[in-house]
């Protein structure tokens, strides 16, 4: 039970769940509410005997395929501008997606309805998140033709950045590659990562395309 | 490392002037300063997962790591990651961290195989594998021990690994998991260019104008290496052409200009259906020349089995026994009657798999006797067999097989050929990967600048540990092998041991070693990175392995996955950046990282657990003569040369092998470890008791550095060169061989690598070493007569014929069913079923399945069902709107989740050559749970 409540405090404060908007949804809240996560924590000082089965997160006989439960999960989320955003999980980290994406994937060459709210021109009328300068550059150098030989423009440790105006960068087309919509599930297994937000926006905003060479040597 | 108080303040004078002038500062200038500010450490790493290989940047404070992204100066992907790798930053912060030995004992303490876990000391820990070690010795020699390596080791310990296994414990029987998801694609450079690893560079995406996937989906499983195809394809989108071809429509579909879904195993069919194309009837889109000089034709026998345990085991019931019949003969099928008609057979015979043991034995043949056994792959016959969506016209289907042949055979484009698991995972897998070889090799489109088949690996080191330093039952580093006498003197020099204390037969592979367990001939086995009570098909029998038989299973792991679970005392392990390390990717690019944080808990290094253990052990207890089945002779006693090298037969292992004179040459501290912890070498800030109970200070010596430096010489001169330890710490990696402090782009091109410089034969050389010199015959066999053929420097075009899988849907089963994974987890989940953006992204294993299939059931989206095989069953609910959309009679299961422990239902058939499992085809039914 003791375990259960330091779980419950560490999720409560070191988690960040919370929508940073007013608009926070229904679901995350609940979400907060929640947290039940049965986790087996192998502390030392606490631990006497462990059973296998307190192990991981399964916590079942591997024996016997019968005693799986397999909860059902809540993949439902708000519309599109009706929702809030999530907080970003550390500085720079690509947003999860807050609200529902059906109907918006597949993404297909010449069909990307992400584009339709967050490109730049559009997504401040629509109260979306703008797809920042980082998608609007290009970091990536050419491959050239030198002399009969193919190489790669740049030298070693070189940060190249080339700004491409309204275009955003193709390689960055896929977009459910970093950013995926959050099921309403309480974590199985918490994380004790904690995040540290140099500026108080960090949390809700990127400074990516500013930062990108920072430490890079 | 950190800015200086004087750096500071001139960046912060440079920041009030531009933003009095409006102007934007130099990148890394304004970083610079927050830096300074936060107290936040930068510092270069490498992405934990896949075998892209990205390069990412992580912040730490206080010892924990609080932030990572991309690194802009990384080649492979600058400044971009995919969800996966920026949440490297929170990989190793799940709350249930192995902190502390655990060891299964009984109420009075001691080891009970039925007992519960406890926490025990290091020191209790070294104590209990030393006894049970010595006892498997004692039992059963050298093959009485194992070790399930890793594709995800770090170069280093991967090395420690191996050294400990053959030059040590003089056992063979260490094999990575790399062999489910690498070993096919191994056998198939090996076989075709007699050396391992593709030839292409990534360069090659933006320099191709047309790339066809093959059983790769690269927009889940290399989602920067897509993002990089992406780029090439949307910027030139009339010019550049994508095909995918796959059993299913996925992500990778969503992008490409043609889709090709083809039935499981067809793959075969659809490479020789090119070859016949461009044979037959575009002779103008042949490299003659290219042919003609660099060259030969082979091919190898048919009647090799599938992997399989033979029917009738014991522990193997008479459902199993239907298929693995199978592994001693087959009645051939109405395609095989047309696809093996070149050898006499037809539909109906009986094929007795005469060669199962010898598998890869080929030979030369001639062009003429290719092209004709090329003959029966027409394209009404290719495509009857092929397509494998029952809904599609068969016209619209033949339409796009002619679409992708117009694009091989156009002498204008330039074609990359990228494949990964669903040409490796397969019981055909080695013929698969030369046949890949076969279309581009024709085409003259091969280890050229955006022309290429380019087997893409799975896992981040499976290529750098894996596969160069050799965690194989049958390698040694650098490509060699230890049933090659030449190799193991080699590697006896550099290891410094007596000759012939390597074991000259081959060990047991990863598959196998699962059936040594269960048979009890293996009675000690040790998990590093990996988890393969979770990753190997058919596993009821593996878990009853494990917890029934008396035996002996360490898992040293961060998290407690399901081979934990199963084993007999866990090592709390530490993980990716808790340790200094090197990984190798897919194009060859060796990068190393430093140490960034002290690990969690009691967690220590894989290395130190190798390092340590060594201690326990004496050479005169091991090097003594030795019994080896199949190995009549056994092995020798080396005790006599041992003294007489200056060794006594109290020398450790740790003395011999890690802690020697040369080793300690690596001195500590050195300038490339400044401003950064070494746990291994000097402890570190938390007093761990380690294996003598005594608080843990540290080797003394720089240890990593040493064992990179030393595992370096096997290469060195053989086209497998490195560049020095420090170099790396200075530049975003290296693909090698590393020339004069070069790197080589596209390897067997003597405008790029110096190695086909100095074969001095033309344009190309193919240089590899291995399986040069073959018999010569026709498609039936060797004719001894014609004697043996020389082919230094040439590669060879495989004619490898179309054959079922040995399981097949039917009536009873009637769905194929294909594992893999999917972009937001990493393999069995263990790390990212713990980072709460990835958990809720993909919180579940769903059955990806055909809307008709579901209705024929009666079955609505989201319904719990079994899925069950001859081998087992696991529930899951059901998927019919995916990101997956399979045809009308095939599912797809991920394997990432626990609870749907769909590795219970696959079937344990591999390729007969490769030994590789193939997890995308088994027979399974569906109904409701």
């Amino acid at each position: 039970m003791k375990t259960k409540i330091i779980i419950l405090t560490i999720l409560m404060g070191t988690f960040l769940w919370s929508c940073s908007s007013k608009k926070a949804t229904v679901e995350t809240e609940a979400a907060v509410e929640a947290p039940k996560a049965e986790v087996a924590v192998v502390k030392v000082e606490a631990a006497e005997y462990i059973n296998d089965e307190e192990l991981g997160y399964g916590h079942t006989d591997l024996f016997d395929e019968s005693t799986v439960e397999i909860p059902k999960f809540d993949y439902t989320a708000g519309a599109a501008g009706t929702v809030g955003n999530w907080e970003r999980s550390f500085e720079n980290a690509p947003p999860m997606v807050p609200h529902t994406m059906e109907g918006f994937v597949p993404i297909k060459a010449g069909v990307n309805a992400c584009l339709a709210c967050h490109l730049p021109a559009v997504a401040t009328a629509l109260k979306a998140t703008a797809m920042p300068k980082s998608h609007f550059t290009d970091y990536r150098p050419a491959v050239v033709e030198e002399g009969g030989l193919y190489k790669v423009d740049a030298k070693e440790g070189q940060v190249v950045s080339k700004d491409l105006g309204a275009n955003y960068n193709l390689a960055r087309y896929n977009c459910t590659q970093c950013h995926a919509a959050q099921a309403k599930a309480t974590v199985l297994i918490d994380n004790q990562f904690n995040p540290i937000f140099r500026a108080e926006e960090d949390a809700k905003k990127t400074n990516l395309s500013e930062n990108i060479g920072e430490g890079v040597k | 490392m950190s800015t200086t108080r004087r750096e500071f303040l001139k960046n912060s004078a440079a920041a009030s002037v531009a933003t009095a002038v409006g102007m934007s500062l130099p990148m890394g200038v304004q970083a610079a300063m927050n830096d300074a500010e936060s107290g936040w450490r930068w510092d270069k790493s490498v992405c934990r997962f896949c075998g892209t290989g990205c390069g990412i940047m992580v912040a730490t404070k206080d010892d924990k790591i609080v932030a990572v992204k991309g690194d802009p100066a990384a080649p492979v992907n600058r400044g971009l990651n995919c969800i996966k790798g920026y949440f490297n930053a929170k990989i190793m912060y799940g709350e249930d961290r192995l902190q502390q030995p655990l060891l299964r004992v009984d109420e009075t303490g001691n080891f009970n195989k039925n007992g519960k876990f406890k926490p025990v000391s290091w020191k209790r820990a070294f104590d209990e594998m030393e006894k049970h070690i010595k006892s498997s010795l004692q039992e059963k020699g050298p093959t009485g021990i194992g070790v399930f390596g890793s594709g995800q080791y770090t170069v280093q310990e991967g090395y420690a690994a191996v050294k400990l296994m053959k030059a040590g414990f003089r056992s063979n029987n260490i094999d990575p998991n790399a062999r489910h998801c690498m070993a096919s694609a191994v056998a198939g450079f090996i076989q075709t260019f007699g050396i391992d690893e593709p030839a292409g560079c990534y360069d090659d995406i933006e320099l191709t104008d047309t790339v066809v996937t093959w059983g790769a989906n690269m927009s889940e499983m290399h989602p920067i290496l897509w993002a990089r195809v992406s780029d090439r394809k949307l910027s030139a989108p009339d010019k550049v052409k994508v095909v995918n071809l796959t059993t299913f429509t996925n992500r990778t579909s969503d992008l490409a200009d043609v889709e090709i879904v083809f039935k499981p195993q067809t793959d075969l069919a659809l490479w020789n259906y090119l070859a016949r194309e461009i044979v037959y009837n575009h002779p103008e889109s042949v490299d003659q020349e290219f042919i003609d000089k660099h060259i030969i034709f082979a091919t190898g026998p048919v009647d090799t089995g599938y992997g399989m345990r033979k029917a009738g085991h014991p522990k193997y019931d008479a459902k199993e026994s239907v298929i693995n019949e199978k592994q001693s003969s087959k009645i051939l099928s109405d395609a095989e009657g047309v696809t093996l008609g070149y050898l006499g057979h037809k539909a109906g015979d009986t094929l007795e798999m005469k060669n199962a043991a010898s598998a890869g034995k080929h030979w030369k043949i001639e062009f003429e006797e290719f092209k004709k056994a090329l003959a029966p792959y027409t394209l009404e016959f290719v495509a009857e067999l092929s397509k494998g969506d029952a809904n599609e016209d068969i016209e619209a289907y033949k339409e796009k097989l002619v679409a992708l042949k117009d694009l091989y055979v156009d002498q204008q484009r330039k074609v990359v050929s990228f494949w990964t698991m669903g040409m490796n995972q397969h019981t055909r897998g080695t013929w698969v990967n030369e046949q890949a070889y076969m279309v581009h090799f024709l085409l003259g489109k091969q280890a050229k600048p955006g022309n290429g088949a380019f087997s893409l690996t799975g896992q981040p080191s499976a290529c750098g540990t894996a596969r160069e330093v050799g965690t194989f039952a049958h390698r040694l580093p650098s490509d060699m092998v230890v049933a090659n006498p030449k190799h193991r003197a080699v590697s006896e020099k550099i290891w410094k041991l007596p000759k012939d204390t390597l074991n000259p037969k081959v060990g047991t592979h990863f598959m196998k070693l699962m059936r040594d367990l269960e048979d009890g001939n293996v009675k000690f086995a040790w998990v590093h990175v990996n988890n393969p009570w979770q990753n190997t098909a058919n596993a009821n029998h593996w878990i009853k392995a494990a917890r029934q038989m008396d035996n002996f299973i360490v898992c040293s792991d961060g998290y407690p996955g399901i081979s934990a679970k199963v084993s007999d005392l866990i090592l709390p392990t530490a993980m990716i950046y808790e340790k200094w390390g090197a990984y190798g990717n897919a194009e060859r690019r060796t990068q190393h990282w430093k140490q960034q944080v002290t690990p969690v808990g009691g967690a220590m290094s894989d290395t130190w657990q190798i390092v340590e253990l060594s201690k326990r052990f004496k050479i005169g207890e091991l090097w003594g003569a030795q019994p080896i089945p199949g190995l009549e002779a056994g092995l020798p006693d080396v005790m006599a040369e041992a003294e007489a090298m200056g060794y006594t037969k109290d020398t450790t292992l740790f003395e011999l092998l890690y802690a020697n004179k040369e080793a300690k040459s690596y001195s500590w501290p050195d300038p490339i470890g400044e401003g950064f912890n070494n746990t291994e070498v000097e402890g570190d800030k938390r007093t761990i008791l380690g294996e003598d109970d005594k608080p843990w200070e540290g080797y003394g010596f720089f240890i990593q550095k040493y064992l990179w430096e030393e595992y370096r010489k096997f290469g060195e001169g053989k086209a497998h060169d490195y560049a020095d330890f420090d170099t790396y710490h200075k530049v975003r990696g290296l693909k090698w061989p590393v020339v004069d402090g070069k790197e080589t782009q596209w390897r067997f091109n003597a405008k790029y690598d110096p190695y086909a410089r100095k074969a001095d034969t033309g344009e190309f050389a193919f240089y590899g070493g291995a399986f040069k010199n073959l018999p010569q015959g026709d498609l039936a066999g060797v004719q001894a007569d014609k004697g043996k053929y020389d082919l230094k420097n040439k590669a060879k075009i495989f004619f490898r014929p179309y054959m079922d899988p040995p399981e097949m849907p039917d009536k009873d089963y009637p769905l194929w069913l294909c594992t893999g994974r999917v972009l937001e987890h990493w393999h069995s989940g263990t790390m990212t079923m713990r980072v709460p953006e990835l958990y809720r992204a993909v919180p579940e294993a769903l059955v990806y399945l055909h809307p008709q299939d579901a209705e024929k059931q009666g079955l609505q989206q989201g319904d719990l069902v079994w899925v069950e095989s001859r081998r087992g069953k696991v529930k899951a609910h059901i998927d019919t709107r995916g990101r997956n959309r399979p045809p009308v009679g095939l599912i797809y299961v991920p394997w990432f989740d626990e609870k749907v422990f769909i590795n219970k239902v696959c079937l344990d058939a591999t390729c007969p050559i490769s030994k590789q499992t193939d997890f995308k085809k088994a027979a399974v039914k569906i109904y409701k749970a």
